[in-house]
């Protein structure tokens, strides 16, 4: 099944950066970052489709050794 | 008499043990090519002249007093800026770091130091090494010795354009999606890098913690071979750093690889490579088809979403590693690197974690198919390196991003973390270098070394140098 999608809107952007990540975009800069992003994100959810159920994530936690061992 | 910046690694060992020329003679001949080039080419972005020479002379005086010497004693090396180095600037290419001055080397020049090896200087690197043309950078783009109007590729580029110029014998290099290979085989060069965790990252400004990488580059395997050897083992100071017993990988250069299995994809790597590349690559690999490897055509699955995972791992990653100043410095950053920290805000946490999963999916596939071959070849990039400031190609009637191009055959060995070696095996109608990318099973870089060995002792695309 294809996972849905939306287009991500200007607003959105703005909100991101405003309100999330503590950035301002100027009017120019909200419009080049929609349209790179959307390109990306259409890249990105195709992952959401391929068969990744029982996978785990490659990340790996190392617990940390205290300094007596 | 030979010029003296055109030997390689061994033979200025043995010509340094047998009293031909000095470490002393041979330094200077380096500083005398940068001095003369780097202008030109803009690699050097710090020439360590006097301290240089000193090492020089204390290397020399070691060979006078005929101890036993360690095994880079007097070769002539210099850094991707993205190490640190004790004392000595080092700025990621940016303006953000342009006062840095650390107190420590990099684990890696530090080994490399412990082995004799001279440090000529800081070479130029695209930007934090967000980006594989090394254009971004404070110090200006760095410029391809074939053809100055070319990007060097990167982001290693100093150390790409360095070694082909010969303004060094060798460099450091690191590589998140291509930034040792793209740069080697932009600028006709053998650039490896290892398997993930096998050269220690501690000490190299992160662009991405699971998929950066650090390597030799070089003008031959066998010269990489000798950097490898002093690079490589256990770093309790990076959590990535592998246990894995280092071989001895100049003896494993035997160049028999007769029987050995190399497969070629059918898809993807060949699809969108310029036609010229494909020919030439193609004619590397009959080389090694008459020295008794076998081809074997294979299928990688899954490989075309690639791109799309390493994307969203690298724009999560950098952005996580930069949000701490990255607020407070938006203003000295370039505006294409900011602009990939600002983006990578926009990825979703589900989305990591999926491009994570995609890494052993991809890793499965390509494990299942190293039962059956030894090896993977591929052109080492799509295209050439192009001119500085084209943004967009046309590839077999395929518009795109040189930006997404580029990256295409290198960024998916570093989601897998294995070991790949780019090696120079002809040049475009314009006169731009062309690679072959050889990939291995995992710490098998005595393997891929010697495949390109084998490769080098039958061709001589690796010592053709640019006319300055």
């Amino acid at each position: 099944m294809k996972t849905s999608r939306k287009i991500i809107s200007k607003e959105t952007i703005t909100g991101i950066a405003d309100e999330l990540a503590d950035f301002s975009l100027n009017r120019d800069e909200i419009d080049s970052r929609s349209a790179v992003m959307e390109g990306i994100l259409e890249n990105i959810t195709s992952l959401r489709d391929l068969p990744l159920k029982d996978i785990e994530p490659a990340l790996l936690y190392k617990p940390i050794k205290s300094k007596k061992g | 008499m030979t010029d003296l910046t055109s030997y390689g690694v061994l033979d200025l060992l043995n010509g340094y043990k047998n009293g031909d020329f000095s470490p002393v003679e041979v330094t200077k001949s380096y500083l005398d090519r940068i001095d003369k080039y780097n202008d030109t080419l803009n690699a050097f972005v710090l020439v360590n002249k006097d301290e240089a020479l000193k090492q020089a002379q204390d290397a020399e005086a070691a060979y006078n007093s005929r101890t036993s010497t360690p095994s880079l004693l007097g070769i002539p090396l210099a850094h991707k800026d993205l190490y640190s180095t004790a004392n000595i600037r080092s700025t990621a290419g940016s303006r953000v770091l342009k006062d840095h001055v650390p107190t420590e080397d990099a684990t890696s020049i530090a080994l490399l130091t412990s082995h004799g090896a001279i440090n000529l200087g800081k070479l130029n690197t695209h930007e934090f090494a967000y980006g594989p043309t090394n254009e971004q950078s404070m110090f200006g783009s760095c410029l391809n010795p074939w053809n100055t109007e070319y990007f060097s590729g990167g982001s290693s580029g100093g150390s790409g354009a360095a070694v082909a110029a010969s303004l060094c014998l060798g460099a450091t290099g690191s590589d998140t999606g291509g930034s040792i290979r793209i740069p080697s085989a932009c600028c006709g060069i053998t650039g490896l890098k290892p398997t993930y965790g096998r050269i220690s990252r501690s000490g190299i400004v992160p662009l991405c913690w699971t998929m950066d990488h650090s390597g030799p580059m070089t003008r031959s395997a066998k010269d990489a071979a000798l950097m490898l050897q002093a690079m490589a083992g256990f770093d309790p100071k990076d959590s990535a750093s592998s246990q894995t017993v280092v071989p001895d990988y100049i003896n494993s250069l035997s160049g028999d690889i007769k029987g050995k299995k190399i497969g070629l994809p059918n898809r993807y790597f060949f699809d969108q490579a310029d036609e010229s590349i494909e020919e030439s690559v193609m004619q590397a690999l009959s080389v090694l088809e008459g020295l008794g490897a076998i081809l074997v055509p294979i299928d990688i699955k899954y490989i075309e979403h690639a791109a799309a995972a390493a994307l969203a791992i690298y724009l999560s990653e950098g952005t996580a590693f930069h949000d701490h100043g990255f607020n407070l410095n938006q203003s000295l950053y370039t505006d294409q690197v900011r602009g990939f920290l600002e983006l990578g805000n926009f990825i979703l946490a589900k989305d990591y974690i999926h491009a994570q999963r995609f890494r052993t999916l991809l890793g499965q596939e390509m494990a299942n198919l190293l039962d059956e071959v030894d090896y993977f070849a591929t052109p080492g990039l799509s295209l050439t390196a192009q001119k500085i400031g084209q943004e967009d190609i046309t590839i077999r009637g395929v518009d795109q991003t040189v930006f997404s191009a580029i990256l295409r055959n290198t960024e998916p060995f570093n989601l897998t973390g294995l070991p790949a070696i780019v090696m120079p095996c002809g040049f475009s109608n314009d006169g731009m270098p062309q690679s072959l990318q050889i990939v291995g099973r995992p710490f098998d870089e005595a393997g891929i070394l010697n495949v390109a060995h084998a490769y080098q002792e039958a061709s001589d695309w690796h010592l053709k140098k640019p006319i300055l």
